[in-house]
């Protein structure tokens, strides 16, 4: 049942290679932080009510509710244009985001683990990649935010396997910092008005040598 | 004792960020510089931390700790006399201290954790606290700088993160033991899996170098440098390298006793020569005086992942190194502000006969060159030395004279730009419409650099006792 969900999540990140609109974009963001709470529920090895507020927070709650609503109001309260402008076509980042999997497979083999392991591996890394190629081919600085939050989901995936989990109080001080991350990346998004009105990275080439 | 130090830090912000009357903030801050004091001798008088499984006061920690203290207490001083030639609102002064007070919280947490996850949390606060300190005097290059480093050191952190991960599984099929630094060196020589290591350690140095500023991710640390609020780069390029070396340091002295400890001293070394080799090929180009230091920071921390790499005595000299670096890099930086002040300008073509204009001022750059340029009595002389000499007889002969050829370069660099400032031709409109600065104001960096020199000369006991130890778990 996991296995299933994790391919479903595996296939968000190809519709995330192709979706040329930047709600949709987010709405995928929603629907894998509904996978990844699916995942840790049946992960889940002991039933408590402490594991259970922490997963619900951390995926539900914080995934797939804070982040994509704050980032759908950033983009609201910056009248930013709702397309996702890539500088690789729909079709390219297709093809790339499947090699990064394959690159995934091949890095998670080489890696000797057990079989459980490299199919949350392999789900992880890509997640990863795909977020960094996100954030390397479109041109608007929400969209790197996003690919932000993409890695992000791969992290929480490969820390779902990993055996001696951190205590609670870690996790929490975690958790904490990548909310107040993510808020502060909208806050200074929202600054980058003063200097453009484009919200592309090109805008930001003033500081070099 | 960590945990009420917390809890009075965030009293102290929460009323900062609550009241924002200018007596009220001095007051706050004098107690935070209390309160950061008390906290720091009650640990180096043999107190306990509290939280045993996650907190403890080891060696390393505490040279570092010790050194945060004093630089912030200059650097308090420095913002005060920084913001009284502003006039921003008192919110936008509140920011300014409420920021600063947990950003010296969060590296004190990442020179005391022993638990790794622990210690992530409070490296992750680091940057997320130094954004609007970086922020603070919203120009459209700050707010670049800013983005640029919270974005890439997020980022970067992440990466350390999957590394802690990849680290974590690869223990815990050896036995149970904590994830602490002091912990697992008990399991780690039982781990086969080399290349779950290998990606863990270049995933946790890839993360850590936007704080430690070395090669790849030291490019945002320069943009946070040269726009920040000149107190605030002194502490970017003093105590947050170091919280970047310390992390670093913990991860390659636990990990040396696994089997990947000759990778991890090729890795470090190709780092280091790559940072020593990019500060020179950029010096080259530099315009920004602010810009011109940061890359100075950067080739000294290249020199210090070097003497990481090497070994022997040179684990010693760059710990050494770091000390010393702390006190001229952030004198410096104080000296800068009178300077930006008094030209008004941060490039170097329009700066000079600056020792006609303030010769107290001027006395402090020339001696912050000596030391910066490893002259004896210098500090960094014999560091410089102590790597070299074990680069030599460790077999990376090539290496060394390569890095020395670099040196000899930047410190050409570095003596041009700075006797320029102190000699060099300048309109004489621009003397004369310089602002009048009280000498007093020179007094902390002067200070500084008098620690520095009296710890080249002669490093009291006490700290030499503690770098022994702090190295003490490495293999000979």
């Amino acid at each position: 049942m996991a296995t299933l969900l994790i391919i479903i999540f595996v296939i968000t990140l190809f519709y995330a290679a192709i979706s040329g609109r930047l709600f949709a974009l987010i709405n995928l963001l929603l629907i894998q932080g509904g996978l990844l709470f699916g995942v840790a529920l049946i992960e889940l090895r002991e039933m408590n009510t402490v594991n259970l507020i922490v997963i619900l927070v951390e995926t539900l709650a914080f995934k797939a509710f804070v982040v994509p609503y704050f980032l759908k109001r950033t983009i609201r309260k910056n009248n930013i244009k709702r397309e996702v402008e890539p500088y690789i076509s729909g079709f390219n980042s297709l093809i790339i985001v499947s090699v990064l999997i394959i690159l995934s497979f091949i890095l998670t083999f080489s890696l000797k683990q057990n079989f459980r392991n490299v199919i949350y591996f392999t789900a992880a890394f890509s997640a990863i990649l795909t977020g960094l190629f996100l954030m390397v081919s479109r041109k608007k600085i929400i969209t790197h935010i996003i690919g932000y939050v993409i890695l992000e989901n791969g992290i929480v995936l490969l820390s779902f396997s990993v055996g001696n989990e951190m205590p609670m109080i870690v996790n929490a001080g975690i958790l904490l910092d990548i909310l107040v991350s993510v808020l502060l990346f909208g806050f200074f998004m929202s600054r980058i008005r003063y200097i453009s009105k484009e919200f592309e990275i090109t805008s930001l080439s003033k500081l070099k040598d | 004792m960590v945990l009420s130090y917390f809890i009075a830090v965030i009293g102290i912000a929460a009323m900062l960020a609550l009241f924002k009357n200018r007596v009220f903030q001095a007051i706050s801050m004098t107690f935070f510089i209390l309160v950061q004091v008390g906290l720091n001798a009650y640990l180096l008088l043999g107190g306990s931390t509290g939280f045993r499984d996650y907190f403890c006061s080891d060696s390393l920690g505490m040279i570092f700790l010790s050194l945060l203290t004093v630089i912030s207490a200059t650097t308090i001083i420095q913002s005060f006399v920084y913001l009284s030639v502003r006039d921003d609102t008192p919110a936008h002064r509140s920011y300014y201290f409420t920021s600063m007070v947990i950003f010296i919280a969060s590296m004190t947490g990442v020179f005391l954790s022993d638990h790794i996850g622990v210690m992530w949390v409070f490296a992750e606060a680091t940057t997320l606290s130094i954004a609007l300190l970086i922020y603070h005097e919203r120009t459209s290059e700050a707010i670049e700088a800013t983005w640029k480093y919270i974005f890439i050191s997020t980022l970067g952190l992440s990466f350390s993160f999957i590394g802690i991960l990849l680290l974590d599984m690869s223990v815990s099929g050896s036995g149970p033991a904590l994830f602490t630094f002091s912990g697992l060196p008990a399991v780690l020589p039982g781990v086969s899996n080399r290349m779950m290591l290998q990606l863990s350690f270049i995933l946790i140095v890839i993360g850590f170098s936007v704080k430690m500023g070395i090669f790849p991710l030291h490019t945002v640390c320069i943009d946070a440098h040269s726009v920040a609020p000149s107190p605030v780069s002194a502490m970017v390029s003093t105590s947050l390298m170091n919280v970047g070396f310390v992390a670093i340091f913990r991860f390659f002295i636990m990990l040396s006793h696994s089997a990947i400890m000759g990778w991890m001293r090729h890795v470090l070394l190709i780092l280091g020569f790559l940072s020593i080799l990019f500060a020179a090929i950029y010096l080259v180009k530099v315009k920004n005086f602010k810009r011109l230091i940061a890359y100075s920071s950067i080739e000294n921390m290249g020199i210090v992942a070097v003497g990481m790499a090497v070994g022997g005595i040179a684990w010693f000299a760059a710990i050494l190194h770091l000390v010393i670096h702390t006190f001229v890099k952030s004198g410096i930086f104080y000296q800068m502000a009178q300077i930006i002040r008094f030209y008004k300008t941060k490039k170097v073509y329009l700066i000079g006969r600056y020792f006609h204009v303030n010769p107290l001022g001027g006395i402090v750059i020339i001696f912050a060159f000596i030391i910066l340029s490893g002259i004896p009595p210098s500090g960094l002389f014999f560091t410089e030395f102590m790597i070299f000499s074990s680069m030599f007889s460790g077999g990376y002969a090539v290496v060394a004279v390569l890095v020395m050829l670099l040196l000899c370069f930047i410190i050409y660099t570095l003596a041009k730009y700075f006797f320029k400032t102190l000699f060099g031709p300048v309109e004489q409109e621009i003397i004369e419409n310089g602002e009048k600065i009280s000498k007093w104001e020179s007094m902390p960096q002067l200070v500084l650099l008098v620690l520095a020199i009296a710890l080249s000369i002669y490093p009291p006991p006490i700290l030499l006792d503690m770098m022994h130890n702090a190295i003490a778990a490495l293999p000979k």
